[in-house]
């Protein structure tokens, strides 16, 4: 059940031309990602509480990560 | 052999000092000092809340998943004594906010809310649920009924339940601040103000003033409180040892 000030169609409109992220963990710190052509991940949004996790250089939203990196 | 294990040793060294003399030259110190470890976290609350169904994704949401797991490490590590958290939501699922704000509610450190923008609906149980709770000037909270949206059965019952899940937030919101359940009921139910709905919107100014939000204010005031409790709460403690 929701209690919010918005309209159903609002919340429930047609979504699909919207991307569809996703949720990793890069680094030991969840990230939301969004997945690129080439195969490479483009950072979101950090999902974290250490105010200083946003400070990192590596976790800037807009930040490629690239998949050699992720499996080291 | 022993001259070549020399060699090496001294080769060792000059290559460490060359290192260090580098960084001299291009940081002007030796050592590049690392941030300490905040003591205090800070958990946002954006967009929507986002309990048991998931919404689509034109919306921004908060997940009720990534934040519990969260708040649980919060409570359990020792090294963070306080917790901030920063509202700028639409609302959302009931039960999710409910949830949030009642593990907010019960962590045994100190925590500080701060509404900016808004912080409506579900997201004002979850603004008075920390221990003290600031709202900047321009931000807004809408206070209104609970509705159902989709197939709805009309009979008694149906009515019965929202009134259940509204009491819900009545109780919770009321019981985490200084505002009265009438005060609270009345701009719930109000005419005129709102364009779509009944209900209020209440300004920064006036949320302090029903007493539903502490203080107004922003970040420093919020950091500056939460400091202050974190302080009160290891001088009780030292107290009792």
């Amino acid at each position: 059940m929701l209690y919010t000030p918005l309209s159903y169609e609002d919340i429930n409109g047609l979504g699909d031309e919207y991307k569809q992220y996703e949720v990793i963990k890069y680094q030991n710190k969840q990230c939301c990602i969004e997945r690129m052509q080439n195969g490479d991940m483009r950072l979101v949004q950090l999902l974290s509480t250490d105010p200083n996790d946003f400070l990192l250089n590596d976790f800037i939203p807009g930040t490629i990560i690239s998949n050699q990196r992720t499996s080291q | 052999m022993n001259q070549q294990k020399q060699e090496t040793k001294e080769k060792e060294k000059e290559s460490h000092s060359s290192s260090l003399v580098e960084k001299i030259q291009q940081l002007g110190q030796s050592t590049i000092p690392n941030a300490p470890d905040s003591n205090i976290h800070v958990l946002s609350i954006i967009g929507q809340v986002e309990g048991h169904v998931q919404l689509p994704p034109q919306n921004k949401t908060t997940k009720y998943e990534h934040l519990i797991p969260q708040i649980v490490a919060i409570e359990q590590n020792p090294k963070i004594e306080g917790l901030v958290v920063i509202l700028n939501t639409v609302g959302g699922d009931v039960e999710a906010g409910l949830a949030l704000s009642e593990m907010i509610a019960s962590l045994s450190k100190p925590s500080v809310s701060v509404v900016l923008g808004g912080g409506h609906s579900i997201g004002v149980p979850i603004a008075v649920s920390t221990d003290y709770s600031f709202i900047a000037p321009s931000a807004t909270m809408t206070i209104h009924p609970i509705r159902l949206t989709g197939l709805v059965i009309g009979v008694p019952q149906t009515f019965e339940y929202i009134d259940k899940m509204q009491e819900r937030v009545i109780q919770f919101v009321t019981a985490h601040s200084n505002i009265k359940e009438e005060k609270f009921k009345e701009l719930m139910f109000e005419k005129g103000n709102l364009t779509r709905d009944i209900g209020t919107n209440v300004v920064g100014k006036d949320a302090v003033e029903y007493g539903l939000i502490d203080e107004e204010g922003g970040i420093s005031g919020a950091l500056a409180k939460l400091n202050a409790l974190i302080d009160a709460q290891k001088d009780s403690q030292e107290l009792i040892q």
